[in-house]
C-alpha cells in the first residue's frame, strides 16, 4: 500500500471517530491537536485502524505513536 | 533530614558549593555520594535496603537487554518485577494483609499464629521502588537501553531532591542529565531558587497552618459542629496540595540549582473543570506513571471490550493508587471511589463533549467556576475517606454530622487570619498562571527591584507566618 | 557563575539588614506601651509586672479555674493568675523565675495535672510564646535554647522572634494577650456526658521535668514563699492514685498538697464542669471559694 492511500483510509478513520468531516492530518498532529482526542478515543482509534489495516499492534507500537506522522510510519512497518 | 530541617538549610549549600568546585566529571559520583550521605542520615540500615534494590535492578536490566530468547527475557523480568516489589510489599503490606488474612479466619473461626510486625516503613520505598519497575519496565520494552554504568542507577534511585516523596522520575529524563555536562545555568539555578522559596512559602506558611486547624477539627470530631466539620473537610485539599505541592517544589527547586531538570509536579490543579483533568494536574508524576505502566498496557489489551476495558483500566489503576497511598481499607475504597467518577467521566465523555459545545460553555465564566467548585468538592469528600480521619464509619459519621449538626463554626483568630493570608497569596498567583500568565510578574518581573522585593516579602512572609514548631496548635476544649 | 555568587551575597546582606529594621520594629511595637497594658499582654504581665501575693501557676485548668478577685476579697491579699492554656512546668518555671528576680510573692500555687511530668511531644510547642524575651529573658533563653538544637541560631534572625505574632503587634490586641480579670478566663457552658471511672495509672514522670519541677519548688522555698500544690478537680472518678510521686515529694519538701481528686462537692456535680477537665465559671467560683478558705487556714488568717 502506498503512502497516500494510507493517509487516505486514516484520514476517514480520523474524521469517523472525531465527527469532524473537515478533519485534515499533518504529520506533526497529536493528541493536543484534536479535540476529544483522549485515551478512550485513542484505543477507539487503535481498533479501527488494526480492523481497516488487518494489522495488529504490540503494546511496543503504540508508545512508538507519538504522532499522526510516526502513526503512519508504523502502519506501513506492519503492512 | 527533611526539607524543613536545619541540617537541610546547612547541607544543601555546603552540596552546592562542593559540587560546583569540582570538575564537571566528577559532580554527578559527588551527587551520588551527598545523597547516599542524606539517606545514611536519616535511616542507615535502610540505606542498605535502597543499595539491594539498586543492585537488583542494575543487574536484570542488564541481563534481559543480554538475552535474545524472547521466553527467557520474559522470566528474567517477572523475577525482576517480584524482587523489585518484594521490600515494598513486605514493609507496607505485611501487617495489612496479615490483619485482613487473620480477619477473614477468625471469621470463619481458625486462629492464624503469623504475629504482626512492627515495622517502620524504610522513608521513600514506595517512590524509588516505582522508580526501579518504571526504568525496569521501560528496559523491557526497548525504551530504554540499559545502563551499563552502575553509580548512573544508584545515583538514579537515590538522587536526594526526589528519593523522600517524589516528583517520580524516568530513566529517559534523569540517565542523560546525570551522564551529560553538569555545567552552572544561570537561568536554571534562579528559577531554581524561586521554586525552593515558593515550595517552603507553600508548605511552612499553608500546609503547616491549615494542618493546625484541621487537625484540631478531625482529631475531636465528635466534638465539632456540622459547620467546621464541612469548613475543615474543604480545607484539607489545600493542606495536602501545600504540603506535597510544596515539596516537589523543593525538590524539583534544589535540583534545578544543580543544572538538572526535574518534570513539574502539579499544575494548578484546583483549577479543573473534571475529575479527568484533576488528575492530569495532581501528583503528575504518579499519575503519568500509573497511566504509561498499568492504564495504558491494561486498556490496551481490553480494547476489544471499548467503554468496558477502559473502565476496567481505570478501577484497576486507581485501586492500585490507593494502594500505592497507603495498606489500609480507607485508601483502598477511595481508589476505587476514584476509579468510579473516572469512569462516569469516560463513559458520558462524548455526550458532555457534544452538549459543551452546542452551548459554548468552555469559555463561560461561570461553566467553568462551578465546574472548578464541584471538582474541589468532589475531591474534598473523597478526601475524607483517605485520610482525614481514620476510618470509613469515622468518615461516614463525619459527613453524617456536616448535614444534620447545628452549632456553631469553631474560630481560632491567629490561625484562621496566617491560614487565609498565605492561602489568597497562592490563589492569586495561580490565578495569574492560569489565565493571566504575562501580567502582574513579580518573580518573573524585568526589574530587580520588583523581583527582589517580592523574594524578600515571601522570605519574611516565611520567618513571621511559617509554623516552625508545633507550638501554634489550637488548644481545643472537648 | 561569579555573577550568580555576588548576587547571593548580595542578596544575603540585604536579608540580614532588612531582619535587623524589621526585627527592631516589631520589637518597638511588641513592647509598645499601648499593648503591655497591664492585662492585656499576659505574658508580659507574668514575667515582668506583677506585685501581687499570692500567684497561680499551670495550663489550662489554672487560668479557668482560679478567680484572684474571690481570694482578694476574701482574704485582702493581692492575687494574680498566670495560667496559660497549653503550657506546662517548663514554662511555668520560666514565669516563676522572671518572678523571683523582681519579688518574693507570700503564696504560690502550682496547679498540677496528674500527667504532668509526663513527657509528651508537645512539651516544647508553647515555647514559642516566649519567642519575643529571648533576648531580655535569661529565663527565657535558657527555656527556649533547651527546646531544640538549632532554637539559638534561628533566634539570630530578629525577625523569627516574632514569629505567629503579626497579628498580635498589629492588632495589639487579644490573639495572645488576655483581657480577663487578673489572669482569670471565665468559660460558661456545662457538660452533657456521665461521670465516667478512669482505672489507668499515670505514665512514669520524665526526669528532666521532674527536676524542673524541683527546682521551681525550691527555688520559692528559698525565696521564703508558701508552696502549694494543686491536684485540681475533674469529673471523672479515678480509682488509682495518679499523685503518688507528687504526694510523697510534697510531704518530703513539706510543701502543701491539696487534693481535689474524686472529691465529692465537684465530681456529684457535673453544673460545674464545661468539660471533663475543665470548670466552667460557677465551678471555678465554688472551688477558688475552697482555695481561699485552706489559704485562711494555712496563712493562719
Amino acid at each position: 500500500m502506498e503512502r497516500t492511500e494510507v493517509i487516505d483510509k486514516l484520514t476517514l478513520i480520523f474524521r469517523t471517530i472525531f465527527t469532524d468531516s473537515s478533519l485534515v492530518l499533518t504529520n506533526e498532529m497529536t493528541a493536543n491537536d484534536v479535540d476529544r482526542w483522549d485515551s478512550l478515543s485513542h484505543m477507539m482509534l487503535i481498533t479501527e485502524i488494526e480492523k481497516t489495516f488487518s494489522i495488529k499492534f504490540k503494546l511496543k507500537d503504540l508508545n512508538k505513536m507519538r504522532n499522526v506522522g510516526a502513526m503512519i510510519d508504523t502502519i506501513i512497518d506492519k503492512l | 533530614m527533611l526539607f524543613t530541617t536545619f541540617n537541610f538549610i546547612i547541607f544543601f549549600p555546603a552540596v552546592i558549593f562542593i559540587y560546583y568546585l569540582l570538575p564537571l566529571k566528577f559532580r554527578w559520583t559527588f551527587l551520588l555520594i551527598a545523597s547516599y550521605f542524606f539517606y545514611i542520615n536519616i535511616s542507615p540500615v535502610y540505606a542498605l535496603l535502597l543499595f539491594g534494590v539498586t543492585i537488583t535492578t542494575y543487574l536484570f536490566t542488564n541481563l534481559i537487554s543480554r538475552t535474545s530468547s524472547e521466553n527467557k527475557k520474559k522470566w528474567l523480568f517477572i523475577a525482576d518485577i517480584i524482587l523489585t516489589l518484594l521490600p515494598l510489599f513486605f514493609f507496607k503490606y505485611y501487617n495489612f494483609l496479615n490483619q485482613s488474612i487473620i480477619d477473614l479466619l477468625v471469621f470463619l473461626n481458625i486462629r492464624w499464629p503469623l504475629p504482626n510486625l512492627n515495622l517502620l516503613l524504610p522513608v521513600g520505598i514506595s517512590f524509588y521502588t516505582f522508580m526501579a519497575l518504571g526504568y525496569s519496565i521501560d528496559v523491557y520494552n526497548e525504551e530504554i537501553k540499559p545502563e551499563k554504568n552502575f553509580g548512573i542507577v544508584a545515583l538514579f534511585l537515590s538522587f536526594f531532591p526526589i528519593v523522600l516523596s517524589g516528583p517520580i522520575e524516568r530513566s529517559k529524563n534523569m540517565f542523560h542529565q546525570f551522564r551529560g555536562k553538569l555545567e552552572f545555568n544561570y537561568e536554571k539555578s534562579v528559577k531554581g531558587l524561586q521554586l525552593i522559596l515558593w515550595g517552603y512559602f507553600m508548605k511552612l506558611v499553608i500546609a503547616d497552618r491549615v494542618a493546625i486547624y484541621v487537625s484540631a477539627i478531625f482529631g475531636n470530631f465528635e466534638y465539632h459542629s456540622g459547620v467546621s466539620l464541612l469548613f475543615a473537610t474543604l480545607l484539607y485539599p489545600i493542606q495536602i496540595y501545600c504540603d506535597l505541592g510544596g515539596y516537589s517544589l523543593i525538590a524539583i527547586g534544589c535540583a534545578n540549582v544543580m543544572g538538572i531538570d526535574i518534570n513539574p509536579n502539579f499544575h494548578r490543579p484546583f483549577f479543573s473543570t473534571s475529575m479527568s483533568e484533576f488528575w492530569r494536574r495532581w501528583h503528575m508524576s504518579l499519575i503519568k506513571w500509573l497511566t504509561d505502566y498499568i492504564y495504558t498496557p491494561i486498556s490496551f489489551s481490553l480494547r476489544k471490550f471499548h467503554v468496558w476495558g477502559i473502565v476496567f483500566a481505570l478501577m484497576l489503576t486507581f485501586f492500585i493508587s490507593g494502594i500505592w497511598h497507603g495498606a489500609a481499607l480507607i485508601y483502598i475504597v477511595w481508589g476505587v471511589f476514584q476509579g468510579i467518577l473516572l469512569s462516569i467521566e469516560a463513559i458520558t465523555n462524548r455526550k458532555k463533549a457534544t452538549f459543551l459545545k452546542k452551548y459554548n460553555l468552555n469559555s463561560k465564566f461561570l461553566y467553568v467556576f462551578f465546574s472548578c467548585v464541584f471538582t474541589y468538592i468532589l475531591f474534598a469528600f473523597s478526601l475524607l475517606i483517605a485520610g482525614a480521619v481514620d476510618s470509613i464509619s469515622e468518615a461516614l459519621t463525619v459527613i453524617g454530622k456536616i448535614f444534620t449538626n447545628k452549632q456553631s463554626l469553631f474560630i481560632n483568630g491567629t490561625t484562621l487570619v496566617y491560614m487565609f493570608v498565605g492561602i489568597v497569596l497562592l490563589f492569586l498567583s495561580e490565578l495569574r498562571d492560569e489565565f493571566f500568565p504575562e501580567k502582574f510578574k513579580l518573580f518573573q518581573n524585568n526589574n530587580i527591584y520588583i523581583r527582589w522585593g517580592a523574594y524578600l516579602t515571601i522570605l519574611f512572609i516565611i520567618i513571621l507566618l511559617g509554623v516552625f514548631n508545633g507550638g501554634q496548635f489550637i488548644y481545643f476544649k472537648f | 557563575m561569579k555573577i550568580f555568587i555576588k548576587k547571593i551575597l548580595l542578596f544575603i546582606l540585604l536579608l540580614i539588614f532588612l531582619d535587623f529594621a524589621l526585627g527592631a520594629i516589631l520589637h518597638h511595637l511588641y513592647f509598645s506601651k499601648k499593648s503591655q497594658l497591664s492585662g492585656d499582654n499576659k505574658l508580659y504581665y507574668s514575667l515582668n509586672k506583677t506585685r501581687e501575693d499570692i500567684l497561680i501557676f499551670g495550663a489550662s485548668t489554672a487560668i479557668h479555674g482560679y478567680i484572684p478577685k474571690i481570694i482578694e476579697d476574701s482574704l485582702g491579699i493581692s492575687c494574680y493568675n498566670t495560667g496559660w492554656n497549653g503550657t506546662n512546668i517548663y514554662f511555668s518555671a520560666t514565669i516563676l523565675n522572671s518572678v523571683l528576680l523582681r519579688y518574693s510573692p507570700k503564696v504560690i500555687i502550682f496547679d498540677m495535672t496528674a500527667w504532668e511530668l509526663v513527657k509528651e511531644e508537645s512539651d516544647f510547642d508553647k515555647i514559642s510564646e516566649l519567642f519575643p524575651y529571648y533576648y531580655s529573658n535569661k529565663s527565657a533563653k535558657e527555656i527556649i535554647d533547651f527546646s531544640g538544637k538549632y532554637e539559638k541560631y534561628k533566634m539570630l534572625l530578629k525577625t523569627y522572634q516574632y514569629n505567629s505574632k503579626l497579628l498580635f503587634i498589629l492588632t495589639q490586641n487579644i490573639s495572645s494577650g488576655i483581657i480577663g480579670d487578673k489572669g482569670y478566663i471565665p468559660i460558661y457552658g456545662s457538660w452533657e456526658n456521665n461521670l465516667q471511672t478512669d482505672t489507668l495509672s499515670v505514665a512514669p514522670s520524665d526526669s528532666i521535668k521532674f527536676s524542673y519541677f524541683d527546682k521551681f519548688v525550691s527555688q520559692a522555698l528559698n525565696k521564703g514563699c508558701k508552696v502549694v500544690v494543686v491536684s485540681p478537680p475533674v469529673f471523672r472518678q479515678y480509682s488509682k492514685n495518679q499523685y503518688s510521686e507528687i504526694e510523697q515529694y510534697s510531704r518530703m519538701k513539706d510543701i502543701g498538697f491539696w487534693n481535689f481528686r474524686n472529691d465529692t462537692s465537684f465530681i456529684n456535680h457535673r453544673e460545674y464542669f464545661y468539660d471533663y477537665v475543665h470548670l466552667n465559671n460557677s465551678g471555678a467560683e465554688h472551688f477558688t471559694r475552697q482555695i481561699a478558705d485552706s489559704l485562711r487556714k494555712m496563712l493562719d488568717l
